[in-house]
């Protein structure tokens, strides 16, 4: 069965769907070599390569980060042209992460995505989403390590049975929305300004604090 | 009113005059409107690189025609996008202008109704409008655009609306617009 991955984010290799992806497909081969393609829907210049990599896989996962509450710009191009052709029973999944803690922002994408397989008659076999993935790189290793073993068990179990295992899902989509003590908890974060340590700390190492409030275009 | 047209057609705009006879309509009712046909413009996809919100905040690093949407954008009151429906969502087109919305707000986040958000860079955020070409009849793909474009709207602190296809009068919309 050949497996056809395709990366939607706009940072190509350099980004957490990269990250994720490459836990799942180190599940999905073991030890082994990978001899899937990986497809970076970044370049539009390959439309055609990946509408025709599409065409002639049997299972297809495509990962993309939350982009305004969709998919990325150069993702829906890729949905617009595989739409077009006739895939009925292809077997395509999906991975959505987002910067957003909460799972709940993914879910009306995810509806979007369960609604196209049923239009275009493809075989459905689910949306992964994660949250709270911006700033992965610079998560304690402990919790890093934990978010990767899920990754890397969904690429496990995916060889296995073919199937997206529901209760890896499960997981991966808490939290789903804020309960009280989480809210409270995220208020004291904002409060003492942890909630937006990363992007603090990015605006000051890049020389821009000063212009951080700035509104060019009022 | 101050209006933004957003023509998320994919086509070069040649083809298509719903927008340009809209813009006409709501200038005649006695709007400013300032009509932007994306395909007929240069803009680039989103790179992911969140230069505009850690390098030089509120300005994208591309060289291209959104500043001039930006621009017009907060400085309206209403935002109307047009689309037709493309596998089940706005084009690819218009997908790519909303990705390059980023600069407008801020990176910081907030909790907004108990989910977070990111915060406003600007004082005053316009309302959002989407008409759809009503080619396609699939209610579930109209119903569907909506909630995506609600949520949106919520995060570049907006509010949809508006909702309409183009199976309504020209007249009636224009009207409806002007009720805003």
């Amino acid at each position: 069965m050949k497996l056809a991955v395709f990366n939607g984010s706009p940072r190509r290799t350099n980004s957490n769907s990269t990250l994720l992806i490459t836990q799942f497909l180190n599940g999905y081969y073991g030890n082994n070599t990978y001899y899937s393609d990986i497809h970076y829907l970044a370049e539009t210049t390959k439309n055609e390569e990946h509408t025709k990599a599409f065409e002639i896989a049997d299972n297809v996962i495509v990962i993309f980060p939350l982009y305004t509450d969709a998919m990325p710009g150069q993702v829906k191009l890729f949905f617009e042209n595989i739409a077009q052709i006739k895939a009925v029973g292809k077997r395509v999944g999906f991975i959505v992460q987002s910067g957003f803690p909460e799972a709940y922002h993914s879910v009306f994408v995810q509806r979007y995505l369960e609604k196209l397989a049923k239009t275009c008659q493809w075989n459905y076999l689910g949306t992964v989403i994660r949250g709270g993935v911006e700033g992965i790189q610079m998560f304690p290793k402990p919790i890093q390590k934990r978010l990767f073993h899920h990754f890397y068990c969904l690429g496990k179990v995916f060889c296995e049975s073919g199937k997206l295992d529901k209760k890896i899902i499960v997981k991966l989509a808490q939290p789903y929305r804020f309960g009280f003590l989480r809210r409270n908890f995220f208020k004291m974060m904002i409060k003492t300004g942890l909630a937006n340590f990363y992007w603090k700390m990015k605006l000051k190492e890049n020389n821009a604090w000063d212009k951080r409030f700035a509104a060019p275009y009022a | 009113m101050k209006i933004t047209i957003v023509d998320g057609s994919p086509h070069k705009v040649t083809d298509n005059y719903f927008t340009s006879n809209l813009a006409s309509a709501l200038i005649d009712k006695g709007h400013h409107v300032s009509l932007f046909k994306a395909k007929n413009m240069k803009i680039n996809y989103c790179t992911g690189c969140w230069s505009c919100w850690w390098k030089s905040p509120g300005i994208c690093m591309h060289t291209d025609d959104m500043p001039q949407l930006y621009g017009s954008y907060i400085s309206s009151d209403l935002v109307i996008h047009y689309s037709p429906i493309i596998a089940g969502f706005v084009s690819s087109v218009l997908k790519t202008v909303n990705d390059r919305s980023i600069p407008l707000v801020h990176p910081y986040m907030a909790l907004v109704n108990g989910e977070c958000h990111h915060c406003s860079r600007y004082k005053k955020y316009p309302l959002l409008g989407l008409i759809i070409d009503s080619e396609n009849d699939d209610s579930d793909d109209l119903e569907l655009t909506k909630d995506l474009y609600a949520r949106f709207a919520l995060n570049l602190k907006s509010e949809l609306k508006y909702f309409e296809t183009t199976k309504k009068p020209m007249e009636e919309l224009c009207n409806e617009i002007s009720s805003i």
